[in-house]
This record gives structure tokens, C-alpha cells and sequence, in this order.
């Protein structure tokens, strides 16, 4: 069963720890409620969870586990409402946030390498939630797991720090995203050549001339079932737009490194980003993860917070039409 | 570092704040609590920009200031502070004025004062000198008027910034050719 109303699965992702993923998924969650839509954020960092701490929530009823043991039917059975009266959790007296759920990270050993079949359950009861925006905070790393919530999210937050290290893992989990996602597409067309040709792709030393997007599908283009397979890639490409988010900017020059990792992007993996938004270094944040508050809360009138609510805003603004947004671009 | 940039604030902490922001532009600074001390810099050295920050000043102080500086032209005064007190400030009309009124935003002085050190001044002529720091790229041709417009040199100074960048990131993912 499918839910009626069309959720917005986002995906707060980036292949380097530290980067701020779980300060942007918790605050994000509170300005998109704070706007009036119906949000729940799932802690999807499977196995070092912990965006409850950024909430401000202790002792969560349910986690995770729950739903990954059996204890309970539903994903939905685990959802904590936020401030909802009877003892649930809430940041404090004063403040009150309303539409607002939380499905709390499993810890059990061996929930990082989720197996298939639960993994297929969880992205079936993701799409079921009756939420406007389902964030999922996704773990460092480009393993299949993480891979795999952000194929299924309509929106990728794809989060990086302006280092030079950050930037590469970013431009890598991309790669790996576009690979794992032509692998099931040839898979899907029955086209083992091009399969062959993706695996040849991985290895760029040895093959050079598949170095770029654009000369891979002129390659796959000469193959039997190749003008098939070329239109699958561009149409995957198109439907990728992932949005990049540069966290914890000090300098201008820091803004340069969005421009740089756009073009690789553009050049050798034949990828646009939607947008490029920045969020500056305040030290609210530090200090709002010390009192286990989120700064919407803590500090609502800091930068950090006003640049969180402006990608709220935008998020708000291509609710449901990112895709023709796409389209417009290409067009 | 060469100075380039001297800023002048009776308050330690902005001032710091400034001058930080500046260093990790890669632009050299120094920073000076006394207006005689300022006069003094400028002799022995022309900076490109005079940084004024008017919190806490005194009127002498602006008078001082209007007095040793009126004689410059090729140098660019960031006044920052309440926007009521900056735009009070006559006399500085000769040279390149920018108000930047509080909150203090260190982003934006940084980005203004790289507009101003990586662009060539709007003079014209052949024989317009250029400012300090200047990095131009513009050749003028024979027949082509030396007439820049500020906005027209400073993509090049980025696109140079992120091209190397994006040589450094190539080279790390074994992308060059």
C-alpha cells in the first residue's frame, strides 16, 4: 500500500563524517515544521545514531530496532510525535513545535549491514509515512545502504565541507551513485555489454576514454541495444539533481569550492546540481550541541538558523517539482 | 605580507574581527587603535584601503583623518559603523568611499576589499596608474580605450581560484589528461 498523499522523501547525505549532516537534518526538520508542513525525521546513520542527542530526546520509547526485530508492525508504530502531551519528548517548557515526528537510529550489532530484505521493507514503509517531508539522515560512507535512501528520496541534500578532502568524497559517492544507479537500470534492460562497459568505466587508469560521462555514452551508443541504453543514462542523469550544500563556510574563498566541484561534476560525470546552497561557521552550533538543544531553538535569530530556514524555504518552493526544474534547465 | 589594507578601530575586539577576516583572505592588514598612528602608516607606506570603523570614535578624530587623507586619491575608505554616523561623514568625496553599516559583516568587507584590491581602478587613460596590489589581466589594445569597469577583471581573478582548485581536485581523482 502506497500512501495517497505524496510524501517528500529527502535525503540529508555526505560521504565524509563531520560534516554536519545530523546539525542540518535536526534543524532543517524544525524549519520546514515551523512553516506548517507535516515533517518527520528518521535517523538512518545505521549503527552510530544520533540525531535524538541534536533534539534534544534522552530516552527515545522506540528506536530502529524496533522495527528492524519485528517488535513492531509498521515503521509508523515507532514514530515519535515531538510535544505531543502524555510524557512524550519535548525540548522544553517554553518552546513548542508542532508537526514535527522522529523515528529514532537502531544500535543493535550488525543494523549497518542491513540486510536486502529488511532494507526493502524499511524504503516500502518509508514511502507509506503520512508526512509532507520525510528527512532521512543518512551515515558517512558510500556503502549500498546509504546508496540505495538516496535513489529512493526525491530531494538529495548532499552535504560538504569546503576542504579539499570533503570535496573528493564528494565527488566519489556521486560517482558511486551514478554507477549503482546505471547497474540496476542496464541490469533492468538486460543488457549484459553494457554492464561489462560500466565495470570497464570503474577503472579509469586502465581505461582512460571512459573518463567522461559524455565519452562513455558515446561508446555505449555503438553497442548492440546501445541507443536504448544511452537514453537510459541521460534520463538518469537528469533525474540524479542533487542539490549540494556547503557547510561551515569561513571565507569567500570558501564559496569557490561549490563552483569547482559543480564543474567536475558537469565535465567528467555529466551531473547539475539544482543549487548550491551555503551555511556559514557559527559557533551557535557548538554551543547549541553542548546544551543538547537544536539551534532553531536554542538560537533562533543566529545565522546558522536564518541560513536553515532559507533552505526550508527553498525546499518549500520546489515541493513536488524538482523534476520539471530539471526539465526547464535541460530544455 | 605586504600591507595593503590599514584598518582603524578604537574597539580591539572589531577590529580583530576585521583583520581576521582579512588574514585568512591572504590580505595583509595591520590594525591601529590611534589615529596619529594611522597618519604615520600612510606616510611611510600608501595601503590601497583605509578600513574606518566609526564605533566609538571621536569628531576630532574624523577631522584628523579628513586632513591627511585629502590629499590621496588612489586609495579606497571602507567606513563601517551606524549607518546614521557614516553617512554623516562629509569631506572624503576625492576618494573611493564605501559605507558598510553595522551589524559588522565580516564576509562583506572581506569581499569588498578583494573587489577593490583585484580590480583596476576606474581611471582613464593611458597613463592612469594603478593601485597597489593590483593584478590586471586586461591588456588595452591600440585602439581600445583603457576604460575597465571594475565588475569586468574580477571573474578572472575567481575563475583563476577555482581552475586551480579544480586542477588540484583532478589530479587527486586521476582525472587530468
Amino acid at each position: 500500500m502506497i500512501n495517497k498523499n505524496r510524501v517528500e522523501i529527502v535525503a540529508v547525505v555526505g560521504p565524509k563524517g563531520g560534516v554536519g549532516k545530523t546539525s542540518i537534518s535536526a534543524n532543517l526538520a524544525i524549519a520546514l515544521a515551523k512553516q506548517g508542513k507535516r515533517v518527520v525525521a528518521v535517523d538512518l546513520d545505521l549503527g552510530a545514531s544520533n540525531l535524538n542527542t541534536f533534539l534534544g530526546i534522552r530516552n527515545p520509547k522506540y528506536t530502529l530496532d524496533d522495527f528492524v526485530l519485528n517488535k513492531v508492525g509498521k515503521l509508523e508504530d515507532i514514530v515519535l510525535e515531538i510535544n505531543v502531551k502524555g510524557g512524550s519528548p519535548t525540548f522544553n517548557n517554553e518552546t513548542s513545535i508542532d508537526n514535527i515526528g522522529f523515528i529514532c537510529g537502531g544500535n543493535i550489532p550488525g543494523i549497518a549491514n542491513l540486510h536486502y530484505s529488511k532494507k526493502m521493507k524499511l524504503l516500502r514503509n518509508l514511502s507509506m509515512l503520512e508526512y509532507d517531508f520525510v528527512l532521512l539522515d543518512l551515515g558517512a560512507g558510500a556503502s549500498h545502504n546509504v546508496v540505495d535512501f538516496v535513489l529512493v528520496s526525491q530531494k538529495n541534500l548532499l552535504v560538504t565541507t569546503p576542504e579539499v578532502p570533503s570535496i573528493l568524497n564528494t565527488y566519489s559517492f556521486l560517482k558511486t551513485l551514478v554507477f549503482r544507479k546505471l547497474n540496476i537500470a542496464f541490469k533492468e534492460l538486460n543488457n549484459q555489454k553494457a554492464i561489462d562497459l560500466l565495470e570497464k568505466a570503474k577503472d579509469v587508469d586502465k581505461n582512460p576514454q571512459f573518463k567522461k560521462m559524455s565519452d562513455f555514452i558515446t561508446i555505449i551508443e555503438s553497442i548492440e541495444g546501445g541507443v536504448e541504453a544511452s537514453q537510459l543514462i541521460r534520463k538518469t542523469l537528469l533525474n540524479l539533481k542533487p542539490t549540494m550544500l556547503l557547510n561551515r563556510i569561513r571565507t569567500v574563498n570558501d564559496e569557490k569550492a561549490g563552483i569547482a566541484i559543480q564543474n567536475l561534476t558537469r565535465e567528467y560525470l555529466g551531473i547539475e546540481f539544482v543549487k548550491i546552497l551555503h551555511v556559514h561557521e557559527d559557533s551557535c552550533v557548538g554551543n547549541a550541541i553542548a546544551r543538547m538543544r537544536p539551534v532553531m531553538i536554542d538560537n533562533p535569530l543566529s545565522i546558522f538558523a536564518s541560513q536553515i530556514n532559507s533552505i526550508a524555504m527553498f525546499l518549500l518552493r520546489n515541493f513536488n517539482s524538482s523534476v520539471n526544474m530539471v526539465l526547464k534547465r535541460y530544455i | 605580507m605586504s600591507v595593503q589594507v590599514i584598518i582603524y578601530s578604537s574597539d580591539r575586539i572589531r577590529g580583530g574581527i576585521v583583520k581576521e577576516i582579512l588574514r585568512r583572505n591572504n590580505i595583509g592588514t595591520v590594525l591601529l587603535e590611534k589615529i596619529i598612528d594611522v597618519k604615520s602608516e600612510i606616510s611611510s607606506h600608501l595601503p590601497a584601503i583605509i578600513i574606518f570603523d566609526t564605533n566609538n570614535f571621536l569628531k576630532n578624530e574624523v577631522k584628523f583623518l579628513r586632513t591627511f587623507l585629502s590629499s590621496l586619491e588612489s586609495c579606497s575608505l571602507i567606513l563601517l559603523g551606524n549607518p546614521l554616523i557614516t553617512n554623516s561623514l562629509k569631506g572624503f568625496e576625492q576618494l573611493n568611499l564605501i559605507q558598510l553599516p553595522d551589524p559588522l559583516d565580516p564576509d562583506k568587507i572581506a569581499s569588498k576589499s578583494i573587489e577593490i584590491l583585484y580590480s583596476v581602478p576606474l581611471q582613464t587613460g593611458l597613463d592612469a596608474p594603478l593601485q597597489a596590489g593590483v593584478n590586471t589581466p586586461f591588456q588595452a589594445g591600440a585602439d581600445t580605450p583603457l576604460q575597465v569597469g571594475v565588475e569586468d577583471n574580477r571573474p578572472n581573478i575567481e575563475i583563476d581560484e577555482i581552475q586551480s582548485l579544480e586542477n588540484d581536485l583532478k589530479q587527486y581523482l586521476k582525472l587530468l589528461d
